[in-house]
C-alpha cells in the first residue's frame, strides 16, 4: 500500500501541465469575482493552483541553487509516489 | 504546497497568492524559517506533522502594491474602491488547523476520486461496501461473467459462514493447520463446475507437481505456525501445550497417519488440472 501523500504525488503526475497550459482568471480574482471557496473543491482548478505555486517555490530553489534548501524537501513519500505510478 | 493552496479559502490571502511575485515572497519567508529551524537536524525532515508541531503559526506581512503593480504590468482593470486606502494586510496561517491531515485516512470514495484514469491500483484486491440492496451482489455476479469470458479462473465463495461459523468436521493437522475435508470437497466439486473447461485445457508441469504436503505446505516454506518467542510475555508461542493434562497430550500423528500422506501418494502423474481436482474430490 501507498501512504497518502505518495498517492496524491501519483495523481499529480497524472495531470501535469505546461505553465502556458494554466488559465488563471486574475481578472476575478483581484476583483474579488472569484469564488475560491466553491472553486477549490473542483479537482482541475485545485491541481492549477497547486501546480503554480510549486512551480513558484521549485524556481525560487533553483535560483538560490543551495544544496541545504534542497535537503530540506527530500521527503521520502515522493520516492513512494513514483514507484506506484510506474506499477 | 495543499496547505497553502488549502488556505487560499481565506480572503485577501487568496489574492497575494495567485500573483506571482507575492507568491514568491510568501514562499521565500516559509522556506527560510524552515531552513533557519531545520538546517541543524541530521536527516531531512520525515513527517509534515514535524513541520506543524514546530511552527504552529506562520506570519505573513503582505503589501500591496505589489497587486497593483501586477495590474499595471498586465494591463488589468479592477475596482478602486475595493483596495482604496489598502497600503499592507497581516495574514495568520494556522498550521495547527491542518493537523487532521497528518492522520488523515483515506476511504474508497476518496481513493477512487483521486486515482488517474489509467492507474491499474495495488493489486491488492477490492471491497464493496454498502447498505443491503444497492447491488453489490449484483456487482459480483457481473463480474464472474465478464471474468468467465475473459478465461478467467474463478473462484466464488457464496457460503463464507462454511469455513468459520457452521458446524463441520475438523481436524487439526500435525503443523498447526487445520483441515476440513468435507467442506473442501463441496468447494473442490463447485470449483469443477465453474471452471471446467480451463482445468481440462491447462497441463500440469510435472517439475513443480507434487512439492507440498496434504495441508498444501511447499517444501523449503518456513513453517505455517512458527513457534515464536513472546518478548513482553517472555514466553513461547506453544508455551499453552504445558498446561495441558498429559491423558490429552498425545501425538497426532499417530492417531491420524494421513498426515504424513502427500499429493504424489494420491496421483503420480496429472496430465490437466482436472484430474488433480478429481483427485481431491
Amino acid at each position: 500500500m501507498c501512504r497518502e501523500e505518495g498517492l496524491k504525488a501519483a495523481h499529480l503526475f497524472s495531470q501535469i501541465t505546461n505553465k502556458y497550459e494554466r488559465d488563471i482568471p486574475y481578472e476575478q480574482i483581484i476583483n474579488k469575482e472569484f469564488n475560491f471557496k466553491e472553486q477549490l473543491k473542483h479537482n482541475e482548478v485545485f491541481t492549477m493552483f497547486f501546480q503554480e505555486v510549486s512551480h513558484t517555490a521549485i524556481s525560487y530553489l533553483a535560483k538560490k541553487n543551495n544544496p541545504e534548501l534542497y535537503r530540506l524537501f527530500i521527503s521520502p513519500d515522493i520516492f513512494d509516489g513514483l514507484v506506484i505510478y510506474l506499477y | 504546497m495543499t496547505v497553502l493552496v488549502r488556505s487560499m479559502n481565506k480572503n485577501t490571502f487568496n489574492i497575494f497568492m495567485s500573483i506571482p511575485a507575492s507568491r514568491e515572497k510568501i514562499i521565500e519567508q516559509i522556506i527560510s524559517e524552515m531552513h533557519e529551524k531545520f538546517s541543524k537536524l541530521e536527516h531531512p525532515i520525515q513527517k509534515f506533522e514535524d513541520i506543524v508541531m514546530t511552527f504552529k503559526i506562520f506570519q505573513f506581512e503582505l503589501d500591496y502594491n505589489d497587486v497593483f503593480e501586477f495590474c499595471k504590468e498586465n494591463n488589468i482593470k479592477y475596482d478602486e474602491k475595493i483596495y482604496k486606502d489598502k497600503t499592507k494586510s497581516h495574514f495568520i496561517l494556522h498550521l495547527t488547523a491542518f493537523y487532521e491531515i497528518c492522520k488523515y485516512q483515506w476511504r474508497p470514495p476518496d481513493v477512487r476520486n483521486s486515482f488517474p484514469n489509467h492507474f491499474k491500483g495495488f493489486n491488492s484486491g477490492l471491497i464493496f461496501n454498502g447498505p443491503s440492496g444497492v447491488g453489490k451482489s449484483q456487482i459480483l455476479a457481473y463480474l464472474h461473467l465478464w471474468a468467465k469470458e475473459n478465461n478467467w479462473v474463478v473462484l466464488s465463495v457464496h457460503k463464507a459462514g462454511v469455513f468459520s461459523k457452521d458446524y463441520s468436521e475438523i481436524e487439526r493437522h500435525i503443523t498447526g493447520l487445520y483441515l476440513q475435508h468435507n467442506v473442501v470437497r463441496e468447494f473442490l466439486l463447485e470449483f469443477k463446475l465453474m471452471n471446467y473447461k480451463i482445468l481440462k485445457k491447462t497441463e500440469v508441469d510435472l517439475k513443480l507437481y507434487g512439492k507440498s504436503d496434504m495441508a498444501g505446505n511447499r517444501d523449503g516454506d518456513p513453517d505455517p505456525i512458527p513457534v515464536l518467542w513472546d518478548s513482553d510475555r517472555e514466553v513461547y508461542t506453544d508455551s499453552w501445550k504445558k498446561f495441558i493434562p498429559k491423558v490429552a497430550n498425545l501425538d497426532l500423528s499417530l492417531d491420524y497417519p494421513d498426515h504424513h500422506k502427500r499429493l504424489l501418494d494420491i496421483l503420480q502423474k496429472p496430465k490437466n488440472l482436472l484430474e488433480i481436482v478429481n483427485g481431491g474430490t
